[in-house]
């Protein structure tokens, strides 16, 4: 009951701390001091007992839509957020407040990769889109498009599995000669089998219903050996969602993709035939471990031409994605134009002699 | 008249020559080359004024042949003997021969068509000139060269058989389509490739795909294979006619002009019957 809004105050100062992609520790803009997340650690305990004591008043109340109201810790006003949001700032204020109580018990991630990119990053980022893009609307990736910008660690599942994989293909070795005047063409048709063991790490499933998962899909892959223990100070700074994709069902679509991959492994070590058909594939799934971690994403709201477009950054990689809108008037000249150029350089090469 | 008579026994020296020597020195400005002895002399010189006048006006060379001592075929018999007798006008030898041979006891004729005669005259045109001559074979010999000369020139005044519009004769005299401006052609791959390209640079800008494998995550020395097994189910062999492979000749049709490559290397078009 005694949970609320949270934030990290300097040791020094006691403005709010804020972690620093770059320097991958926290600062605070205050009093220009930085702690690594050892020292942080190490006055954590005493942090918590003030916090206690800070938030015990803040009243948790539901409005009638199901939003939760907090109160900010840093000037008393009232921070509404969903039940999903874990972390978020005071519009007031604009200090960031976490939301402990979200990320506690199953919610309480394993792990955070925590962001590397900051915002001009991101900004950056996005202003290189079009590069070797050439149907990009020439405005389109212009920084006064950013209509907003924000960091967000969204839950993610990650899944190791072994699989005991089993396909069964109907294969063609397929041989033609010519005697005489016919032409002969021999096949011959195998039963392929092909069994065997391998093992997945970390197979990632978006957790959160809010963020398309063809998106999440898209800024794959993270580097997992930037995993680090959770602790409620990386959000410092940054929007924080749980999840709402139970685990069995995350998993699902986690061993829908391991499937596919042991099919085409099994199928790859298939050789010297000229058609493969697979018939049927069987695969028994082994659940090794599943994590539940927070993973890095700069979201950008763009806004060409009263139309919003969602693009994603991956916090730590750095690799952007988004679906640009295409110039048709772009398509159309540089459709003209090759087609006038190649017909240049056939007649040429046909004026030179080649070329019937 | 007195070189004509004066050249006579020359002539005769090499038509007696013939099958052998293919003819070392003959007079080429004679135009014919009565070896089988079926035509008179007052019928040689009418013949003679028409071929000269067919000389000049159409600027092609025509020779007018007969033989009754030809040890090989019609075609190669009049190829060799315009030919190694260097008969023919311009860079390309043009010209017509018409041959009758009698060796065999029956009137065999070939009409040889050289260089630019090789476009005016197409097959069909030859076999309507030889449909001419056998129309007056009952005749006698002289009708038929001059029904030869009368239909050729009616040919030739029409100018290059319509079915030879889009050949030329290449440096070495024979027949070669024209290089047309394959535009169409040309405007077709040129929009096969732009669209292509287009779409590569389309697909460019969806970059939001949904993931459908695991590839990136499984542990590379992970897979072990428990059964490798390939059973072999059946067998099954199906043939189709392909036809014989035809075999190469030294010839060709383009346009409406069959040609041949005689012994010289020279091409030739022609044609020719028993009558």
């Amino acid at each position: 009951m005694a949970d609320g809004t949270l934030d990290y105050k300097c040791p020094n100062c006691d403005a709010t701390l804020k972690f620093n992609p770059h320097g991958q520790n926290w600062v605070c803009e205050y009093c220009r001091s930085s702690f690594t997340r050892e020292e942080l650690d190490a006055i954590d305990i005493k942090k918590k007992e003030v916090l206690t004591k800070e938030t015990e008043a803040d009243s948790l109340e539901k409005d009638e839509e199901g939003m939760d109201i907090y109160m900010c810790p840093n000037c008393g006003a009232q921070i509404v957020a969903d039940e999903n949001t874990s972390a978020t700032f005071c519009v007031y204020c604009r200090s960031t407040a976490i939301l402990k109580n979200k990320l506690v018990g199953k919610f309480n991630p394993s792990y955070v990769i925590p962001f590397h990119k900051t915002k001009e990053d991101a900004m950056e980022a996005f202003k290189k889109i079009g590069k070797g893009r050439p149907f990009m609307p020439k405005e389109f990736s212009s920084k006064k498009n950013i209509n907003d910008i924000k960091g967000v660690y969204i839950p993610f599942w990650l899944y190791d599995f072994s699989i005991q994989g089993s396909i069964t293909a109907d294969a063609n070795r397929i041989s033609t000669w010519t005697s005489g005047n016919y032409q002969y063409t021999k096949t011959d048709t195998y039963r392929v089998y092909r069994d065997g063991n391998m093992v997945f790490h970390k197979i990632p499933t978006d957790g959160s219903t809010r963020f398309n998962d063809e998106m999440m899909n898209s800024i794959e892959p993270f580097d997992y050996s930037g995993l680090e223990t959770f602790t409620h100070s990386y959000l410092s700074g940054f929007l924080a969602e749980k999840y709402d994709v139970d685990g069995p069902v995350a998993q699902k679509v986690a061993e829908e993709r391991a499937r596919n991959t042991a099919t085409s492994t099994l199928r790859e070590s298939v050789h010297g035939y000229n058609t493969v058909s697979i018939m049927n594939a069987n695969h028994t799934i082994n659940l090794l471990k599943q994590d539940y971690v927070l993973l890095p994403v700069w979201m950008l709201n763009i806004k060409y031409k009263d139309k919003m477009y969602l693009f994603a950054m991956n916090g730590q990689t750095g690799k952007m994605i988004g679906d640009i809108p295409i110039d048709k008037k772009k398509v159309v000249f540089w459709w003209i134009g090759i087609v006038l150029l190649s017909f240049l350089i056939f007649s040429l090469i046909w004026w030179i002699g080649g070329l019937a | 008249m007195k070189k004509t008579i004066f050249l006579f026994p020359l002539v005769f020296l090499a038509i007696f020559f013939l099958p052998i020597s293919h003819l070392k020195a003959l007079d080429t400005s004679l135009k014919i080359y009565d070896d089988a002895d079926i035509l008179t002399e007052e019928e040689e010189n009418a013949l003679r004024d028409e071929v000269q006048n067919y000389i000049d006006i159409y600027d092609m060379d025509m020779v007018l042949v007969t033989t009754k001592t030809n040890p090989q075929d019609t075609y190669n018999y009049a190829a060799d003997f315009y030919d190694e007798n260097g008969f023919g006008i311009h860079e390309h030898k043009d010209g017509v021969l018409f041959l009758i041979d009698r060796t065999q006891g029956y009137n065999d004729v070939y009409m040889l068509t050289t260089g630019e005669a090789i476009r005016v005259y197409d097959d069909a045109r030859i076999d309507s000139i030889i449909d001419d001559v056998a129309e007056v074979k009952t005749k006698g010999y002289y009708q038929m060269f001059h029904a030869f000369i009368t239909s050729s020139f009616y040919y030739a005044s029409l100018g290059v058989a319509p079915s030879n519009a889009h050949t030329h004769l290449t440096a070495d005299g024979s027949l070669a389509y024209d290089r047309e401006f394959p535009w169409f052609r040309f405007l077709l791959f040129s929009s096969i490739i732009a669209t292509i390209i287009v779409a590569i640079l389309v697909a460019k800008n969806k970059m939001v795909k949904k993931a459908f494998d695991a590839n990136g995550y499984l542990e590379k020395g992970s897979v072990n294979f428990t059964r490798k097994q390939d059973q072999f189910l059946h067998t099954h062999t199906s043939s189709i006619y392909i036809g014989s492979s035809s075999s190469s000749s030294s010839g060709g049709r383009v346009g409406g002009s069959t040609t041949h490559s005689s012994h010289s290397g020279t091409s030739h078009g022609g044609g020719g019957r028993r009558l």
